[in-house]
């Protein structure tokens, strides 16, 4: 008799309570370990007859991204929807392959906390700070082209206003604010965040858990990326505010299908970071996953040419996104829509309000 | 498949997204491969015939699988006598070998077989007792000489396995022979442009249609090969541009080369295209006028009765007749695989490289000499032969004389998703299971 893995006793879940035990924590810094509905239920529906595709050799596909035009008077331009996320978790080689990397793509680099130089440098820096007011003062010593507000399970809506606020006048109206939240009653928080004054929204996934920082029994009380997008955007649509946000989607989005998907069902740029981190070589096998990451770091030889490597994955998901786009007959990744789109389960067309492919 | 086997894919799946990020870091572009897509999509499997216990008395040989396509506006339709044919591959992406092989291979089995995008080969026509001549985007070998000889003539409006993008061959396969048949220079990875020179809408599509009726004297069926995407609406305009037939190539087509991101996230099932294109024709009064071809996955003779008892007039196939010439299996000393190609034979995509061990793609003499042709289209009229037999044996099991009379009622699905795509009821249920749309939260577009 040969036993599959039990449902619910998976070496994962053996490897967790045995580390808790010890004392530690098992930080799923990838996916959560279970099957959850991804990117790949969903299928584009390329031209044919009613559209016609462009050529992949001879037209463009404009890939240039401009995120929280609502209020700023300089927004965030980068070159591809696609930017990194990075962590101050993270070892200081791996931080700064990612910096260097998202300057290379002429894309933008995510951090907050003590930056190191490398950060300092990147091309498009969103600096990341908590929800609290006295989060507004440190903002003037440090160059960065939008700020992103990480909202937290006691922050209050009114105070994210006036933090907002303070941000926005600190800064003198020129970048952008952001607000990130994990994806949970995504309809009422991109409501509130609207109201708040924030010029573009980061919607966390369930595939998201940040490294290094365990929320622990929250982490996974969230929704997949790819139900949290349609989400968004529906807030947006009731609020009469479609293309005044800007969503960024982040969470399981690895490849240019993913991305594209992400763009089709109403975000503006995605996130990346998992992706990244196998790139630069920082995670070299799914076994590393469950390993504490907080104590490593790029090793001598993975950390050279780590941040060449995170370009031409970005670089490859772009050429992607591209290729989906023109066989759509689009000749702009933003133009990117809805009904490009059809699902191929019966959760993820719930899910996204999507069509099942054949209904 | 068991739930041990689920599981074992859920392991797959991060080391499958490790591989692909890592090449792609090193690649910084996209991955080009060929065979077919790795998604898990529904497909034939996920319905099932139920035939009575007493299904009367007709004896296999009784059994009718001949089918006659093209009476919509052609002089001399094409009568095939089984509901399968050989779908279109190049001469570039295949040796000659191969495309000699297949050709002589349908002949035996009394049906079709399609020249590709990359023109005609004497060889071919000289062996097929069918044959269809292809015009793709690109018009690479393509000359009226060869194309007056055509049994049918199919435009390529797109493939099931990379939508809307034109061919691909790398260069290792752009041999001096099949540089000069297609006026390129050799050696260099060609990209086929994916629109028609006459032709980007359906309007002027149907003076193109028109044109080759003309060219043709009315006398051979055009029928256009459209991928499964938005099915619907395309197979309506094709009938309207004049097509004799449709071919609706599906998701699970296989390819010499595509890029991975349309093989495995454009387009849609086979299984609902059929659907989808039979309901098209039936709302315009067409079904049976004009007839439909179903391509993309079909393994054997029970997915191709599927096929036609959903609505489609006969199927393509061709990853299936590649396979019955041998790809994927280790030639005990002939081949190696996992020195040749670095994977063990089953698990080969490696079609676009040229690298073939089994000659099949491959424009390299020395491989392409591993393909015996007259042993190879013997194995492709018996794969057909099979096929054939299998579809007798479903149609008798109904008590019916033809495979034609196949019908969607013959058929129950076994999970929710196929009950809405193929209409079907699930086994066992009699109502066929529907999305509520009212109470579906809809978010149409702006």
């Amino acid at each position: 008799m040969i036993y599959p893995h039990s449902q619910i006793w998976t070496p994962e879940t053996i490897q967790d309570i045995h580390l808790r035990a010890d004392g530690g924590y098992l930080l799923s810094g990838f996916r959560p370990f279970r099957e959850i509905p991804t990117f790949d239920e969903l299928v584009f529906l390329a031209a044919g007859l009613t559209r016609f595709p462009l050529e992949g050799y001879k037209e463009k596909c404009r890939t240039k991204t401009i995120l929280g035009a609502r209020s700023s008077s300089v927004p965030l331009v980068i070159e591809t929807p696609v930017y990194i996320t990075s962590s101050g978790a993270l070892g200081k080689s791996i931080r700064g392959a990612l910096a260097e990397g998202s300057s290379l793509i002429q894309s933008a680099l995510s951090i907050g906390g003590r930056l190191l130089p490398e950060e300092t440098k990147a091309k498009r820096l969103i600096y990341e700070v908590s929800a609290e007011l006295k989060s507004a003062r440190a903002l003037s010593a440090i160059r960065m082209d939008a700020v992103q507000v990480n909202v937290s399970h006691d922050t209050n809506p009114e105070r994210l206003a006036v933090l907002i606020k303070k941000i926005k006048a600190e800064r003198e109206h020129r970048i952008p604010v952001f607000v990130s939240f994990a994806a949970g009653r995504v309809k009422d928080d991109v409501k509130a965040a609207l109201r708040s004054g924030a010029d573009a929204i980061v919607v966390r996934g369930l595939e998201t858990v940040p490294a290094g920082s365990p929320e622990g029994a929250l982490s996974f009380s969230r929704m997949p990326t790819v139900a949290a997008i349609p989400q968004a955007r529906e807030a947006l649509r009731e609020s009469k505010s479609l293309g005044e946000l800007n969503i960024i989607a982040s969470g399981g989005i690895i490849t240019g299908a993913d991305a594209a998907k992400a763009l089709a069902l109403g975000a503006d740029a995605v996130s990346i970071r998992e992706g990244a981190l196998i790139a630069a070589g920082y995670y070299r096998s799914p076994g590393e996953l469950a390993s504490d990451i907080t104590r490593r770091d790029l090793s001598g030889a993975s950390a050279s040419g780590a941040a060449e490597r995170v370009a031409k994955l970005v670089n490859s998901i772009t050429m992607e996104m591209a290729l989906l786009a023109r066989s759509l007959g689009k000749g702009d990744l933003q133009s990117l829509e809805y009904e490009d789109l059809a699902a191929l389960t019966i959760e993820a067309s719930m899910m996204t309000g999507l069509r099942l492919a054949g209904e | 498949m068991t739930s041990s086997d689920l599981m074992n894919l859920d392991e797959q799946r991060n080391e499958r997204i490790f591989e692909d990020v890592q090449v792609k870091a090193e690649l910084g572009r996209y991955r080009i491969r060929g065979f077919s897509t790795f998604q898990r999509l529904v497909h034939f499997d996920d319905v099932v015939f139920l035939p009575p216990a007493f299904g009367g008395a007709t004896k296999l040989d009784q059994v009718s699988t001949k089918t006659i396509l093209g009476t919509r506006f052609a002089r001399d339709p094409m009568k095939l006598e089984t509901p399968v044919y050989i779908t279109g591959m190049s001469y570039g992406a295949l040796s000659k070998s191969a495309k000699t092989a297949l050709a002589k291979g349908a002949a035996k089995a009394g049906t079709a077989s399609c020249t590709g995008d990359g023109g005609m080969l004497p060889e071919e026509r000289g062996f097929a007792s069918i044959m269809i001549y292809q015009l793709n985007a690109s018009r690479y070998g393509v000359s009226p000489r060869d194309l007056v000889q055509g049994d049918a003539i199919e435009v390529v409006v797109g493939q099931g396995a990379k939508p809307a993008t034109g061919g691909l061959l790398m260069g290792q396969k752009v041999s001096e022979i099949i540089a000069e048949k297609r006026d390129l220079p050799a050696g260099i990875d060609q990209r086929s442009p994916t629109r028609h020179p006459e032709w980007m809408g359906p309007d002027d599509l149907g003076i193109f249609v028109e044109m080759l009726r003309e060219v043709t004297d009315w006398r051979v069926p055009i029928q256009l090969k459209i991928p499964a995407c938005r099915v619907k609406d395309d197979v309506k305009l094709a009938a309207k541009a004049g097509a004799d037939g449709v071919v609706i190539d599906g998701m699970q087509a296989g390819t010499g080369a595509s890029s991975e991101v349309l093989l495995d996230h454009s387009g849609i099932p086979t299984l609902p295209a059929i659907v989808l294109a039979r309901e098209a024709l039936e709302e315009l009064g067409l079904r049976g006028k004009v007839y439909l071809v179903a391509s993309g996955g079909i393994r054997n003779g029970v997915d191709a009765a599927k096929a036609i008892a959903l609505g489609a007039d006969a199927v393509a196939i061709g990853q299936a007749a590649i396979i019955a010439l041998n790809c994927n299996r280790e030639l005990p000393g002939i081949t190696d695989f996992e020195k040749e190609v670095g994977v063990k034979a089953g698990y080969c995509t490696k079609c676009h490289t040229g690298k073939c061990p089994v000659g099949i793609t491959t424009q390299n003499p020395e491989l392409e000499r591993r393909l015996v042709v007259d042993e190879a289209s013997e194995r492709v009229a018996n794969f057909l032969n099979s096929m054939t037999q299998e579809m007798r044996t479903i149609t008798r099991a109904f008590g019916r004389r033809s495979v034609q009379e196949l019908v969607p009622g013959d058929l129950a699905a076994l999970n929710l998703e196929t009950s809405v795509m193929a209409r079907l009821p699930i086994v066992g249920a009699e109502r066929v299971f529907t999305m509520d749309r009212k109470s579906t939260r809809r978010k149409e577009a702006q």
